[in-house]
């Protein structure tokens, strides 16, 4: 009759007391059983709720229309978006300073130490997110971080190596990713205009492609938003991303989001969230379309009429 | 027949100051490339009611003007039909009647009259430069021609280009009702109007007409830029009042935004902590449960160690 009282009451307590008093889990036996009774007692004031909050992550390359989707996931009700993430981004800062970076604790520490690895950084970023993650939780909102994911796939001679920001992520907590994309023509012929096509080798529309790919191929299980869907819908796809981001939906978004500045605004200025005609620059890479040979295989991936 | 002396010492400094690149000069008088040798303009619009425009005529004579164009025109202050006169002098041929004009030209007489269509100096000009590509608009001019005044009223847009004007007129001594328009003091005040100063009087044939002499004031001038000056300040600071009301109406306009964004968030956090006290509620009453149970566990526990002692007879 005992042991089953016990059985009973035991199972009701998490075998994990608490992550923040980085204690292990706790036996419960007959031997120790008033440490049961005050671990019991701790469990009234801190919740094991944290554990299950999630880090949310949106992922999307340059051009794509990905910080009109960040601004009004930011304006979602108490959201923090972090803005364009990349603690191992390789784009060196241009403040105009040098290496003057009081306030960046990854610049800090490659310069105090020319042996910092890319574990340890991604450690550092995983520590700092998880001090943001229970400051947001206490606060009452919800965080989400932007990746800066052009670092990643469209700088250098080749896609980066090492883990994603997901994957690092996933390590410690739990996730919730999105990907929004948008046409590949439109995008490069933005990319084009902005002039960063020239972050990539070689600078050209079937390279992109290729590397569009293998972005897709490393959020291949992450639900993906396309920018036009959202332009014509916003409230609806807006309420889609609030269902995969686990976010509180704002029905007046559309109105306030432009009161954001984020960075990465390369397009779009206006106030007003609708589609727009494809450029003349996007026209001019029919050519270009028809002869790479991975845009065929982008265009399979992503559903997208070709050009 | 010149009757102005381009030898006067006043017109000859003028010339250093101010060198005649194109001339404007508006008689019924016949004149001749001659006329202006070593006066030196670099170009002559001759403007009279000569029967046709006369072609470009190169320039024969040393010293005189590269270029001088005839246009057959009648000006006054604008376009409409009038009389014109043409009179036994040929000189006082124009839009005054030549029986007006004899009490300086005692044997002056109206040889005919016809009907034409006056036209404005400005409007003239406009034309005239647009069509000549070699044509270009003067900065001096000569009016020759009787009455002035309206000549210059219909040349506001051509003063403004002018550094020196010479008008013909009539001593006011001689002044009749008819005649108002051709008199000193109404050409004078008109160029003052315009920011010219009167000079002197250049020689003239005849004691009851003047020659005057104006040129742009450079105080009007001056002050003018000064005006020209102020006013752009005043844009410009105007300019930048509004760019601040703007910055200001945008900081406005976000704050406002804000305050939508952070009423909704309120709001959200009222709907999350009252789900999260009902939580609450809910997980306090499993812990009473489970202190509960514990308790009871416990007071058995004792219980049973209690019996222990008392079989054995030890205490711990």
């Amino acid at each position: 009759m005992l042991a089953t009282r016990l059985k009973d009451a035991l199972e009701l307590i998490p075998k994990t007391v608490s992550e923040q008093d980085g204690q292990d889990s706790v036996a419960l036996t007959q031997g120790n059983i008033h440490e049961a009774l005050a671990a019991a007692r701790r469990l009234s004031d801190v919740s094991p709720k944290l554990q299950t909050v999630p880090v949310r992550t949106v992922h999307h390359l340059s051009c794509t229309g990905g910080t009109l989707v960040s601004k009004c996931i930011a304006s979602m009700a108490n959201t923090l978006v972090l803005n364009e993430v990349d603690f191992q981004s390789p784009i060196p800062s241009r403040n105009g300073f040098g290496n003057f970076a009081p306030t960046d604790a990854v610049s800090l520490l490659r310069q105090g130490d020319n042996d910092v690895g890319a574990e340890e950084i991604a450690n550092l970023f995983a520590d700092t997110v998880a001090t943001l993650r229970h400051r947001e939780w206490r606060r009452g909102r919800d965080l989400v971080l932007r990746d800066h994911t052009h670092s990643y796939f469209l700088w250098g001679e080749e896609v980066r190596d090492g883990p994603t920001m997901k994957e690092i992520l996933e390590t410690r907590f739990p996730v919730r990713a999105l990907v929004t994309i948008r046409d590949p023509i439109d995008t490069f012929a933005s990319i084009v205009k902005n002039e960063w096509h020239t972050h990539f080798r070689p600078s050209t529309f079937d390279e992109f492609c290729r590397r569009h790919l293998l972005f897709l191929k490393s959020y291949r299980d992450v639900p993906i938003i396309k920018y036009e869907a959202f332009v014509s819908q916003p409230k609806q796809i807006m309420k889609e991303i609030c269902r995969v981001l686990e976010l509180d939906y704002f029905e007046q978004f559309t109105g306030v989001f432009d009161s954001f500045d984020f960075s990465g605004d390369s397009g779009r200025s206006s106030g007003e969230i609708s589609p727009r005609p494809r450029s003349e620059a996007a026209e001019a890479l029919k050519e270009e379309a028809r002869a790479s040979r991975h845009y065929s295989d982008l265009i399979s991936e992503t559903g997208y009429t070709p050009i | 027949m010149s009757v102005i002396s381009f030898d006067h010492p006043t017109l000859a400094m003028l010339r250093r100051l101010s060198p005649p690149k194109v001339l404007c000069h508006i008689t019924e008088a016949p004149w001749g490339l001659h006329e202006y040798a070593g006066f030196g303009p670099e170009k002559v619009v001759l403007i009279g009611n000569a029967d046709v425009d006369a072609a470009d005529r190169p320039n024969l004579t040393n010293g005189g003007p590269s270029l001088m164009t005839r246009f057959s025109a009648v000006l006054s202050d604008e376009s409409r039909e009038q009389t014109f006169y043409t009179a036994s002098l040929g000189r006082e041929c124009g839009l005054i009647n030549p029986a007006h004009l004899t009490s300086i030209w005692r044997n002056l007489s109206e040889i005919r009259r016809e009907q034409v269509e006056t036209i404005t100096l400005d409007e003239l000009l406009a034309q005239k430069i647009e069509a000549f590509s070699n044509l270009a608009e003067p900065n001096w001019l000569i009016i020759d021609s009787m009455p002035v005044a309206p000549k210059l009223e219909g040349a506001t847009e051509t003063l403004k280009t002018l550094d020196v004007v010479v008008a013909r007129c009539l001593a006011d001594e001689v002044f009749k009702e008819e005649l108002e328009m051709a008199t000193a003091s109404e050409v004078l005040s008109t160029l003052r109007d315009s920011d010219f100063t009167y000079h002197e009087d250049l020689s003239g044939s005849h004691p009851k007409l003047r020659y005057l002499l104006c040129t742009r004031s450079i105080i009007g001038e001056r002050s003018r830029a000064n005006a020209h000056e102020a006013t752009i300040a005043r844009h410009n600071e105007l300019e930048d009042q509004i760019t601040r009301r703007l910055e200001h109406l945008d900081e406005l306009e976000r704050s406002a935004k804000r305050l939508v964004l952070t009423e909704n968030n309120l709001k959200n956090l009222q709907q999350r902590y009252a789900a999260l006290a009902e939580e609450n509620d809910h997980l306090n009453g499993q812990l009473s449960l489970i202190r509960q149970q514990l308790d009871h566990a416990l007071e058995l526990l004792h219980g049973s160690d209690s019996s222990a002692e008392t079989e054995t007879g030890v205490t711990k």
